[in-house]
């Protein structure tokens, strides 16, 4: 029901997100150490499609990085992020 | 100490926040160092004088991460979310988390921290945000004149807070003391104010106090949401909203979310317990920015009546027509706004 992504009645984490996540783990070889975090965002700019996805990958040392795909979390597939992982990251 | 909700397995967090000089680490070092009874684990920025043998201290240093461009509100902070899932592998050493932010940081970013990943809110829950304050300094920091979209740091930190400990009040007389008290009822008229001398605060009103279970604190105190009655001039204030009825679940959530989609960036703190219509639990929601995590809590019982109370904390917020938006999401409001 609420907006931006919030589910009612459920603290577990989502497992469609968390497949997602593992796979960023499996396409980029992390490790354990290192935090990904997906999440579905509203955008606000203008031209901008409402919902966006985020990926990013925090390693224990060094930089943080992060990918931007222009459609809902549940819309996106493997080849999707196997494609966006293979391009310069956003810092 | 009880837990806000017996069945709620995760570790309760609490952020200290404050300007330097507020007694931020006198507070922390008697929670390092006092037998309470708990097994904290301290997030600091540098490592205290007092020994820590005892305790689980971890240093960060802080870092903004932009989860989208420009967005203030897609912000988190990059070391938290290291240092938390590395915490999280270590869980049978602690009981509680506590983060001390530095004494100009922004709090939005450590709270959205907790909203932001959905592993994260689903194990750790953020229990207070604490604001240690300086009776004797705190004015001239709220009336300090910032550049053209620089933030007043003071009013951010009083703004998001669930707790005020106003410290160093034997430093000022009692008028300064009510006149301060009054200013941080201005920007946020819910906050509990605890008033305290060297940081002696009762650490059970400040530690896994359960500021963000809505419901707990409505039993302590059931005025909680709407006293909001202090009418002052400030561009950061809050809005308490109390109806009666039931809402329309469609029309809620295209209003909330248009809301906060547009205003987010001024809207710091929501949270409410609402009545969905043909919900037969409370509807429980609490948002930092745009950002909002809400769940259905307890069920209505059966002699209470179906009410809606929540509020908003930010910079100029329209009493009015955040009163008209909501009241237009009643089920018995008619068509959609």
């Amino acid at each position: 029901m609420p907006p931006l992504g919030a589910r009612p009645g459920s603290r577990g984490p989502s497992p469609q997100l968390r497949e997602l996540k593992e796979t960023v783990r499996a396409l980029l070889g992390l490790d354990d150490d290192t935090a990904v975090m997906v999440r579905q965002l509203a955008c606000t700019e203008p031209g901008c499609p409402p919902l966006e996805t985020v990926v990013a990958v925090l390693p224990m040392d060094g930089r943080a990085h992060r990918w931007t795909l222009y459609r809902p979390a549940d819309q996106i597939t493997e080849d999707d992020l196997r494609a966006a992982l293979l391009t310069d990251p956003q810092h | 100490m009880t837990t806000p909700d017996a069945r709620d397995e995760r570790v309760p967090v609490t952020v200290l926040t404050g300007f330097l000089g507020s007694g931020k680490t006198t507070l922390l070092n008697r929670v390092l160092t006092e037998n309470h009874g708990m097994r904290i684990a301290v997030i600091e920025n540098e490592f205290g004088e007092v020994g820590i043998d005892d305790a689980l201290v971890l240093d960060a240093e802080e870092e903004i991460f932009e989860m989208n461009n420009g967005c203030i509100c897609c912000t988190v902070r990059g070391d938290l979310i290291r240092i938390l899932g590395a915490l999280m592998r270590r869980r049978e050493q602690f009981d509680h988390i506590l983060i001390e932010t530095t004494g100009l940081a922004d709090p939005a970013p450590v709270a959205q921290t907790f909203f932001m990943d959905d592993e994260i809110a689903s194990q750790l829950r953020l229990d207070a945000i604490i604001t240690l304050v300086d009776a004797a300094h705190v004015l001239q920091h709220l009336d300090e004149v910032k550049p053209e979209g620089v933030e007043n740091e003071a009013v951010e930190q009083i703004a998001f807070a669930d707790r005020v400990v106003l410290n160093k009040t034997d430093l000022v007389d009692e008028e300064t003391v009510a006149e301060v008290e009054t200013r941080i009822r201005a920007i946020n008229a819910p906050v509990q104010i605890l008033r305290a001398q060297h940081a002696q605060v009762d650490l059970r009103k400040v530690l896994d106090v359960g500021a963000f279970d809505l419901d707990r604190v409505l039993r302590e105190d059931p005025s909680f949401l709407t006293e909001t009655e202090h009418q002052h001039d400030t561009t950061v204030t809050s809005v308490g909203i109390d109806v009666d009825g039931e809402l329309d679940e469609d029309r809620l959530n295209a209003w909330l979310g248009n809301l906060l989609r547009t205003k987010g960036v001024d809207i710091f703190r929501s949270k409410g317990i609402l009545a969905i219509a043909g919900a037969p639990e409370q509807y429980v929601f609490q948002g930092v920015h745009m950002l909002l995590v809400g769940e259905f809590g307890r069920a209505w019982r059966e002699s209470e009546p179906r009410r809606n109370r929540l509020v908003f904390i930010g910079r100029n917020l329209d009493r009015d027509e955040l009163e008209r938006g909501f009241t237009g999401c009643l089920a018995t409001a008619g068509a959609a706004a």
